[in-house]
């Protein structure tokens, strides 16, 4: 009779009303969506018996929620029964409403709880059936309509799981059992992707972290603070120096619940007093104040308790031994979770035995290894986890009992130490003091090395005068030195010059109002000579320079590209420009030919004349003789093709082509044109020379501009006194006069005594002017005549 | 106090009009009561924490009866924007066929076999809506009548007075529709029939308004078992 008016209470629309108002206010409370799901499934669970027209519009009402929550949600620690009952609930749903719910959220529904119930089977060691939910799942999601869902249940009943058995009696943990089965069935394609998303799921409780722990914590609901059920939460922290080294340790709790802030304050308070403890008296180090920020993982957790004390110190001993920059850190795994309160000194203190078997309840259907808890709840724990392993006896849960904090320290399983290189954390501790040691040796370095370079360098001399006067060659370098005989620049050679080839002129070369300074030398090397002449500016930078001479042929020999500079002047070639050029006489560093170069003051070569036969260094004179403004260079030597001194004017408006040639093969130049020189002279050979000298030869040239006489000296005879024989020239170059030096006469006079000399050598002597030839450009004559070729 | 508009599709168009020209004249309708509680939706409940809406279907408001025996739970299909009435008793004869009145809306509305009538599209203002019911006072149940031409036949639920209740059915087949004549007889004194309904083995349901206690149903093809039901 009782049980009659409860059944009708039960069908009462009031009660059912009221019923379903309180489970959806249990809802609107509930703490997360597998609660949310649970209090759903209540609520259909107590009704399912009643007539399905009393019941219809609730759950056609509720069923959209669970199917959405269902489909979404991401259910830890429940037990598997719990999500059988989930499946259970959506097919009896679908099946009573069919009509109004929507195919594939069912669908969607299904595959995450049959995904998650398998997960949940895994993490039991249950292999088997965690492998049975995967094939469902995969034959739900393939199925297209309702009508086939029925069907398709009915097949679960003869599903047989590929034997497991062997593997379950072996010692391997739960993620190493369900790796090793998933991969064996994997080749089979029933389960398609699914063993990779349980591992990848199983990912959370792998690997290290220095910044996050898992703790098993309990909530507590209502006024009265019941506990509702353990929850597995991730603790989060991260801690940086405190602002001032003088002040006290900080934290901040960034979602802790507002009930339990003073609680959960003080819990916090208590565990970074014993992390300090703990690092002063077992890990021996001080470190200064730090500011430590905590969360969890997970926004909306009331937590309410002590045993966040544990997990919360041993999270701030590695934060802050990373943030203190300290040789070693401890990483802790996430396939260990850690509940227990700590007191100032460290020492693990018990937890309430109901909530004891609520976190071992969590952890148990979970993917943890290890939980570790105080020492002194080792035995009640035991016996709960022993309750739990009667139903579910291949879980390889192992519960560590700690009496201090350092006890986590020593044990692998539960904390992992880390620890830099000596050398990197010497480099990283003292870095700021060697990276400013560092950089101080670089500026000392720097500097030092800027001395030297100056001491070295005499362009950096700013203190001294920077004017050159004279530059000398030393060893391979030239030296210029100033008015003080300091060196005020150098410049290194290819080669070393041979210090008394050099000869050097400064002059305003190029209009700049500075002088530069040109230079010739000719180098020192264990082949024939060669000289170059440089063009300095006063700083000491070449400006231009210019190597002499050429490879030149003659119709029998050929002469090499050796030339020595015996002279070269600077002058204005005309009269009106202010415009310098440079002459430059070099000779074969063996044979005759000598090639005289005009250069602009750019350094460019703008002609050039060759002459079969040396020239005199001191028979060089530049002088405009006709008055037409444009200068004459007249050039005294030798002619090897005519075996006598010479002399020749050149017009430095432009000078070409080469000496007369008598037409012997080794005396005439290939390639070269017949000079354009405004005269070219031949001096007669005396007697005195004729019989004890090679040749005569010019050796200076002299000039008077205020009587317009040119004086050429031709030496015949050298011996222990020049026998010199003086031609006076007009500037129109006629002879005025020729008259032997007084050793001279003296000399032919003992000569012809001794009968070594003819009686004429004497009388010769008054006549020589009269034997001097001249080029017309056709051929020689003894008449005063210009080159008629030279325009 | 409800607004009603005209259904959009032409099947319910007859419906409609027919709803129109009857008048709500029940004796024996009593009326139901506005549950005085927020909606058990869970968006309102669950406000706080931003869901997404997952609802389709959300309860408008809900009558209970003054006996608490009846619940009518008005749900609403946010889909389409219908209104569905769910009419809740222990006992399934006192949610079939039930006449519902809307106080406000010329016209009345009839539950099915399973408690549940379509408003359609109708403007309910929550604050002054009023709900009377009317349920059978007597109910004939019948099988395989037609192979007689005339039958008596006698109720099965029976409200209190309507004990001695009894119909008169003459099935006419001659013509090209199936007729049903019913005649109902011994109606305690005093007291008039407003309807009657027929429902046949094929969930079809007949509403008829006697004319001095006779009414006419035109019978569906096929149509062999069923029950009448009687109103005051």
């Amino acid at each position: 009779m009782n049980n009659k008016t409860k059944e009708q209470n039960n069908s009462s629309p009031l009660y059912l009303d009221n019923l379903f108002n309180q489970t959806l206010a249990s809802i609107s409370s509930a703490r997360d969506d597998q609660q949310r799901v649970k209090f759903i499934c209540d609520f259909i669970w107590e009704t399912i018996d009643l007539e399905e027209d009393l019941t219809y519009s609730f759950y056609l009402q509720i069923s959209g929620m669970f199917f959405y929550l269902t489909s979404n949600f991401w259910p830890e620690g429940l037990a598997p029964d719990d999500l059988e009952i989930f499946f259970e609930t959506g097919l009896r749903l679908q099946a009573r409403l069919e009509e109004t719910i929507d195919f594939l959220l069912f669908k969607e529904s299904s595959a995450n709880i049959l995904l998650h119930l398998a997960l949940s089977y895994f993490y039991l060691g249950e292999l088997e059936e965690g492998w049975k939910s995967l094939v469902k799942k995969n034959r739900i999601s393939g199925l297209n309509s309702f009508q086939e869902v029925s069907q398709q249940t009915k097949s679960f009943e003869s599903l047989v799981a590929p034997s497991a058995q062997g593997l379950k009696n072996s010692s391997l943990s739960n993620l190493e059992l369900a790796t090793s089965y998933l991969s064996r069935q994997a080749t089979r394609g029933e389960l398609g992707s699914d063993p990779d998303e349980i591992l990848e799921r199983w990912g959370k409780y792998t690997g290290f972290s220095s910044d996050s722990i898992y703790c098993c914590l309990v909530e507590r609901e209502s006024w009265l603070q019941a506990p509702a059920g353990a929850r597995l939460s991730r603790l989060e922290s991260h801690c940086r120096p405190a602002a001032s080294s003088d002040s006290h340790n900080t934290f901040r709790f960034f979602n802790a619940s507002v009930i339990h802030l003073d609680e959960i304050n003080n819990c916090a308070s208590d565990a970074l007093e014993a992390a300090d403890y703990l690092m002063k008296n077992f890990f021996r180090v001080n470190f200064p104040p730090c500011s430590l920020s905590i969360s969890f993982a997970e926004k909306k957790f009331l937590y309410g308790g002590e045993s966040l004390g544990l997990p919360l110190a041993l999270l701030a001993i590695t934060q802050k031994l990373l943030t203190g920059g300290h040789r070693f850190w401890f990483l802790f795994p996430a396939e260990t979770a850690y509940a227990g309160r700590v007191d100032l000194n460290g020492e693990v203190l018990r937890i309430e035995p109901e909530a004891l078997e609520l976190k071992i309840q969590t952890a148990f259907f979970s993917g943890l290894r290890y939980l570790v808890i105080p020492e002194t709840n080792l035995k009640e724990g035991s016996a709960f986890l022993y309750k739990l392993l009667s139903r579910y006896p291949f879980r390889r849960l192992e519960l560590v009992g700690i009496k201090r904090l350092e006890d986590v320290f020593v044990d692998n399983r539960l904390a992992v130490k880390k620890s830099l290189p000596a050398l990197v954390w010497f480099f990283k501790k003292r870095g700021l003091v060697l990276k400013r040691a560092a950089g101080l040796v670089i500026i000392l370095g720097l500097v030092v090395a800027a001395l030297i370079i100056i001491s070295r360098n005499p362009v950096f001399h700013f203190w001294k005068n920077r004017s050159p006067l004279l530059v000398k060659a030393h060893y391979g370098s030239l030296m210029a030195f100033n008015q003080e005989n300091q060196v005020v620049w150098t410049y290194k050679l290819p080669h070393a010059f041979i210090p008394e080839s050099l000869s050097q002129k400064l002059i305003d070369i190029n209009g700049d109002r500075k002088d530069e300074i040109l230079v010739a030398g000719s180098y020192r090397s264990d082949e024939l000579l060669n000289s170059e002449l440089f063009c300095f500016s006063r700083s000491g930078d070449v400006i231009w320079h210019y190597k002499p001479g050429k490879r030149m042929k003659t119709l029998a020999d050929e002469f090499s590209n050796h030339y020595v500079i015996s002279a070269f002047e600077i002058f204005e070639p005309d009269t009106n420009s202010r415009q310098k050029s440079v002459l430059v006489v070099a000779h074969h560093a063996t044979w005759y030919p000598t090639q005289i170069s005009l250069l602009n003051d750019k350094g460019y070569l703008t002609g050039e004349y060759w002459n079969a036969g040396y020239l005199g260094e001191k028979a060089i004179i530049i002088e405009d003789l006709d008055n037409d403004s444009w200068k004459e260079i007249i050039l005294g030597g030798t002619n090897n093709d005519f075996q006598s001194a010479c002399l020749f004017v050149l017009n430095s408006e432009k000078i070409s082509g080469c000496s007369p040639a008598s037409g012997q093969p080794e005396f005439q130049f290939r390639d070269l044109p017949p000079g354009n020189q405004e005269f070219y002279l031949l001096f007669p050979r005396s007697t005195l020379n004729q019989v004890m000298s090679l040749r005569n030869y010019t050796n200076l040239i002299e000039i008077s501009r205020e009587d317009k006489i040119i004086q050429v000296t031709t030496t015949e005879y050298v011996k222990e006194f020049n026998y010199e024989i003086k031609y006076n020239f007009n500037y129109r170059l006629e002879p005025i006069f020729s008259r032997p030096v007084d050793v001279m006469t003296e000399k032919v006079k003992e000569l012809i005594v001794s009968r070594t000399l003819p009686s004429h050598a004497l009388t010769e002597l008054q006549l020589l002017k009269e034997r001097i030839r001249y080029w017309d450009g056709q051929g020689w004559t003894y008449k005063p005549v210009r080159n008629k070729t030279a325009d | 106090m409800v607004k009603r508009r005209p259904p959009a599709d032409k099947n319910g168009l007859s419906d409609f009009c027919g709803s129109l020209a009857r008048h709500w004249n029940f004796r024996s309708s009593f009326e139901l009561f506005r549950l005085n509680r927020p909606p058990a939706s869970p968006p309102q409940l669950l406000a706080l924490s931003a869901w997404p809406s997952f609802e389709i279907y959300a309860e408008k408001m809900s009558f209970i009866s003054g006996d608490g025996s009846y619940l009518l739970r008005v749900i609403e299909n946010k889909m389409s924007g219908n209104l569905e009435g769910h009419l809740i008793h222990s006992l399934p004869q006192k949610y079939q066929q039930v006449f519902i009145e809307l106080e406000g809306l010329t016209g009345e509305y009839l539950t099915d076999s399973h408690g549940l009538v379509n408003f359609g599209k109708i403007e309910l203002d929550t604050s002054r809506v009023r709900v009377n019911l009317c349920s059978p006072v007597a109910i004939f149940k019948f099988k395989h009548l037609w192979s007689c031409p005339a039958v008596k036949i006698y109720p099965e639920l029976i409200s209190t007075g309507w004990e001695q209740t009894v119909l008169d059915l003459e099935y006419f087949s001659a013509t090209p529709d199936q007729v049903l004549k019913v005649q109902i007889g011994n109606i305690p004194e005093g007291r008039e029939i407003a309807r009657v309904v027929l429902v046949t083995n094929q969930q079809e349901t007949l509403i008829a308004v006697p004319q001095k206690r006779l009414c006419l149903f035109e019978l569906p093809a096929g149509a062999r078992d069923g029950q009448f039901n009687i109103y005051e």
